[in-house]
């Protein structure tokens, strides 16, 4: 699946881009990949993340999915892509607070059908294992972001987009996020695109993209 | 858990349910309204209907209003040839039969001493023969054939009452009931073209339907052949059968042409008719009013219970869900609901068809066991407009919090 940025600029960013910006010279973004997003607070980067998800549809130019302008695509094919194709984990991570960390990640595996045997295995990794049961509203925003990680990672994916997604972490749970989301994502051929690293965290196989 | 249960464990915390039983309760009043009204229309209709079949036949007989203008014109209010023509075309009439009068002289005379119980009578007076097809009364012993010495006729039930209720009481004289009247022949004479002729005249039965006497139209033809004395012009009075002499409509159209109705029970039946079926479309009016407010305060509270969790709602959507997805169960949820409403509503209609039934009987009406198919009938064509404005309902507000 290949995503491609054709001079695409928010309006509310409108003559106020900067020209070396990946407003203004574009972007096609490829499979198997690993992408890192810089860009000072407010110049939009969740912006980026939106439009890449459809969120966001107020924009000039051409956002296309594999040559098709992604204008015409009706909700059901969000919601398809988002099954199937684009897995994300969001800056303010969308969980269901009233239910607990296990039954937020088994609405995503049964919408797309995604074993719990594996989701169980990556929330091991990711130390919250013993924490699935507690309702999501009394986990620290450190153990949430690891939920949502594991939720986003429950589904075949071919694009993987994390919002600052270790905003909340150590450095160590960081680092088994980041080592996670690679493997996760080069197993699936898929590419990685993330938000909210510093330049030094940044493992050295990251293209950067400048907003 | 699955998509389903937790949509609609997110929307059981939105919203308070009072409001949407309310809505529900008003639906099912909405809907048993209207299929009760066709139900209580379709009874009486039923009984108005079972009654005219009792009285053997839908007949109606009718003149023109004598007036002072065709008093002097001398055409007192004939009914010509193209006037039968064109009354026999009216919707709802099934055939036309002109009267026909004596134009002969008639003298009936009972003989003193041979009924020692009746006083010595004899009266000058007329007959009328409508076609056979017309008579109500019991055929038996009706007809005549040249040669025959007696004659039937049938005589208004009412001057039989006259006599006895306002004559016989005031002078004395026995009260006579139908049977004994049946049995007692009188000499009936006929004068005319320099001839006379005696026949015995016998009454053969009672009408309520025809305010004259009536002989076989055999008798009149060849009374008047013989010694009939001018020429037999347009009968003033037609007899009608009509498919329903109750029709409001054609008491319009007979009262617009000028003519009038003979038997005020057919006017009142067709004022009741009219006034009944005025009442039963206000309340239909009403019951769709109420369908359409009860439909209102469903739809509201839908939209409330999806505005409410609109947020949950937008990421189950981002998380990979349809909008259809999502509104799918809450779509089944409100399917089933208005199906208890309905359930309600048959009930209660199917309660008020028995309590009608029923109470009719010990009225000594009947009416058909069976409810009526038009009110099921209705419902039937209401209730997939109700659920598709539902769905569609529901579908819309869900997408909208979806794109928000």
């Amino acid at each position: 699946m290949i995503l491609t940025l054709d001079r695409v600029i928010p309006l509310p960013l409108e003559g106020n881009t900067d020209p070396e910006s990946v407003w203004e010279r574009g972007i096609t973004l490829l499979p198997g990949k690993n992408y890192s997003v810089y860009a000072s607070s407010g110049k939009g980067k969740s912006t980026l993340m939106n439009l890449l998800l459809g969120i966001r549809r107020d924009f000039k130019g051409q956002y296309a999915i594999d040559g098709r302008d992604s204008a015409g695509f009706k909700p059901e094919d969000w919601a398809d892509l988002r099954r199937n194709s684009l897995a994300t984990v969001y800056q303010d991570l969308k969980l269901f607070p009233q239910i607990s960390a296990a039954e937020n990640i088994e609405l995503k595996a049964s919408l797309t059908g995604f074993p719990a045997e594996r989701w169980q295995v990556m929330a091991e990794r990711l130390g919250i294992a013993g924490l699935l049961d507690r309702p999501c509203r009394t986990l620290s925003m450190g153990q949430q972001q690891r939920v949502a990680v594991v939720r986003a990672l429950s589904q075949p994916f071919q694009f993987l987009l994390m919002d600052e997604p270790v905003s909340h972490l150590d450095q160590d749970n960081a680092r088994l996020v980041l080592e996670l989301a690679m493997e996760e994502a080069s197993a699936q051929g898929a590419a990685l695109l993330l938000t909210g690293l510093n330049v030094q965290d940044t493992p050295a196989s990251f293209e950067a993209v400048q907003i | 858990m699955k998509t389903e249960q937790f949509v609609l464990k997110v929307l059981a915390n939105a919203a308070k349910k009072r409001s949407l039983w309310l809505s529900l309760a008003g639906a099912a009043a909405g809907l048993f309204l209207l299929s009760g009204a066709m139900q209580t229309a379709s009874t009486f209709r039923g009984v108005m209907n079972r009654q005219k079949d009792l009285l053997g036949g839908d007949f109606l007989v009718i003149n023109k209003k004598v007036s002072l203008l065709n008093t002097l014109s001398g055409k007192a209010g004939s009914f010509d040839k193209k006037e039968q023509k064109e009354i026999a075309g009216w919707k709802g009439i099934g055939a036309v039969g002109a009267f026909s009068g004596n134009r002969f002289k008639v003298r009936a005379s009972f003989k003193t001493g041979m009924q020692a119980s009746m006083p010595g009578l004899s009266t000058d007076m007329f007959l009328e023969a409508v076609p056979d097809a017309f008579i109500d009364t019991d055929k038996d012993g009706w007809g005549w054939e040249e040669g025959d010495t007696e004659v039937p006729l049938i005589i208004p039930a009412d001057y039989l009452k006259l006599y006895n209720f306002g004559f016989a009481q005031g002078q004395g004289l026995p009260l006579i009931p139908e049977s004994v009247l049946q049995s007692v022949s009188f000499d009936l004479s006929i004068y005319g073209k320099g001839q006379m002729a005696g026949f015995r005249g016998r009454i053969a039965g009672f009408t309520n339907r025809i305010q004259s006497v009536l002989v076989p139209q055999e008798f009149m033809d060849y009374a008047n052949a013989r010694f009939g004395e001018g020429e037999g012009g347009d009968p003033g009075r037609l007899i009608l059968r009509a498919d329903d002499p109750s029709d409001p409509a054609l008491t319009q159209r007979f009262a617009a042409a000028g003519y009038e109705m003979a038997g005020g029970d057919r006017l009142r039946t067709s004022r009741i008719n009219s006034l009944l079926m005025l009442m039963i479309a206000a309340v239909l009016a009403l019951a769709m009013l109420m369908i359409v407010l009860a439909l209102l305060g469903i739809v509201q509270f839908a939209q409330i219970l999806v505005y409410r969790s609109a947020r949950d709602l937008q990421v189950l959507y981002l998380l990979g869900c349809t909008p259809s997805q999502l509104a799918a169960p809450l779509q089944k949820r409100f399917t089933l609901q208005l199906g208890m409403a309905v359930v309600v509503a048959l009930a209660l209609t199917l309660a008020l068809h028995l309590f009608l039934h029923f109470g009719l009987k010990e009225r000594g009406f009947e009416s058909s066991i069976l409810p009526s198919w038009e009110a099921f009938a209705l419902l039937g064509v209401v209730l997939p407009l109700l659920w598709w404005l539902l769905r569609r309902a529901i579908a819309s507000a869900v997408r909208e919090a979806c794109a928000a």
